[in-house]
């Protein structure tokens, strides 16, 4: 991956979560108007809550993922990322102290892909089946889950405080997170109100 | 009603499917791509870092323990001739053996630095640091910046060896090498070590080579001399 430095390759990783936050956002129906088309289910407000939080989940996935391999290889001795004063996913990621869970010992950027992995399948499976009855509990479960991912996120942003650097991998992340609670947050609203049915 | 519920079990079912094959991959994907290596204080396993204050003879610097590292450096290819080793004891300035050792330790530092005039040694810089701790709990042993500072440099006016004698009477000349101040024991804590004097020697690759504690028949300065290739070996 030399032909590319480590912000390009978080940027390129990003864009789909970047239109998936668009998807989500009040401005998703116009932005999607154009891909309708050719995605019927854009159409609706489920179907773009649905699409714009899947393709959130695959991006943080994928960067989540990324975040163990760029652990592994500086485990290695190699460093990743492109370094300046503050931005530098080498010194957190590598940071034995704080790179692993208190009491669970795994590594963090371990426990982010399982956790993106979860999400994944909350909403495939949403998507699958969306009138099933256990449509609701799957939605509650998304939100309450990233809901407590905050304390988890403001103890990994207590730790950057700590050392002083950002972890832009790290940070990319933790906004996924945050995009899918307004997610699950709209598609249960769009649930309890019955609409989601209409859709 | 029945059907109806089997079809949903099989949404949940064939996703999770999907969701755990991708889990798998990626696992999989990481796992053929990189190495990883464990961080510890065994041989094998990646020193933990140490970042800190040092004296060094003319006042307290910042010290990174990675910025010894040549991360390039492999054992296979044998290049030591540019990386440098690092030796390094865990130590407390009241600790009798310490006291006691001192000039085994400066010696050896000296020894194995690449130099001209010393025939006996030909192999790559064995750069050497001494963390200084505070053994809590054990009678007389208080320390400080102070103690550390007199017992590097041998000066007068601070006791050491569990506080019964001036620092500078200890055997051997002044140190010349970086002593760390980790009165706090938190290098001391992250190596898990229990007790002074700890010996690790250190590839340039950050990779613990020898372990005081694995072998405790053995000198730190005979592993150097074992594990260290030199010209023409």
């Amino acid at each position: 991956m030399e032909f590319m430095d480590s912000n390009t390759i978080l940027a390129l990783l990003s864009i789909p979560m970047v239109i998936g936050a668009l998807l989500i956002s009040p401005a998703g129906e116009s932005f999607s108007a154009s891909l309708s088309e050719k995605f019927p289910s854009l159409k609706t407000l489920r179907g773009r809550l649905l699409a714009g939080s899947t393709l959130i989940a695959f991006s943080g996935f994928v960067i989540a993922a990324m975040t163990l391999w760029i652990s592994n290889t500086i485990s290695e001795g190699a460093g990743f990322c492109v370094v300046n004063n503050m931005f530098s996913c080498d010194d957190v990621i590598g940071n034995a102290e704080y790179n692993t869970m208190p009491f669970l010992g795994i590594r963090w950027a371990l426990f982010g892909i399982m956790i993106y992995t979860f999400f994944l399948w909350l909403l495939m499976s949403i998507n699958k089946e969306p009138q099933a009855e256990w449509v609701g509990t799957n939605i509650k479960l998304g939100f309450m889950i990233t809901a407590t991912g905050v304390l988890a996120i403001a103890w990994l942003m207590y730790a950057e405080y700590q050392m002083e650097k950002i972890c832009p991998y790290c940070t990319a992340t933790h906004i996924g997170n945050l995009l899918l609670i307004y997610g699950f947050w709209k598609m249960g609203k769009l649930h309890d109100s019955g609409d989601w049915h209409k859709n | 009603m029945k059907i109806k519920d089997d079809e949903n079990g099989d949404a949940r079912m064939d996703t999770a499917l999907t969701a755990i094959a991708l889990f798998l991959a990626a696992m999989m994907v990481i796992g053929f791509t990189s190495n990883p290596v464990a961080t510890g204080t065994k041989e094998g396993e990646r020193a933990p870092n140490i970042v800190g204050k040092a004296y060094n003879g003319s006042g307290w610097q910042d010290f990174d323990l990675q910025s010894y590292y040549d991360y390039e450096w492999d054992i296979e290819n044998n290049d030591t001739k540019d990386s440098q080793w690092v030796m390094i004891e865990f130590m407390d300035t009241d600790c009798p053996y310490c006291f006691n050792s001192a000039q085994e330790y400066q010696d050896a530092s000296t020894f194995f630095t690449p130099n001209p005039n010393n025939p006996n040694w030909k192999g790559p810089h064995v750069s050497f640091i001494a963390s200084a701790t505070e053994l809590t709990g054990l009678n007389g042993h208080d320390s400080s910046r102070a103690e550390i500072e007199a017992f590097r440099d041998k000066t007068e006016g601070e006791m050491c060896n569990s506080g019964n004698v001036d620092c500078s009477s200890r055997d051997g000349s002044p140190y010349s090498i970086p002593f760390i101040d980790d009165l706090d024991k938190t290098s001391m804590d992250n190596w898990k070590i229990g007790g002074t004097p700890a010996y690790f020697l250190i590839q340039p690759d950050g990779i613990i080579a020898w372990a005081s504690h694995e072998h405790q028949e053995e000198k730190f300065h005979e592993a150097i001399i074992r594990l260290v290739p030199q010209d023409g070996e």
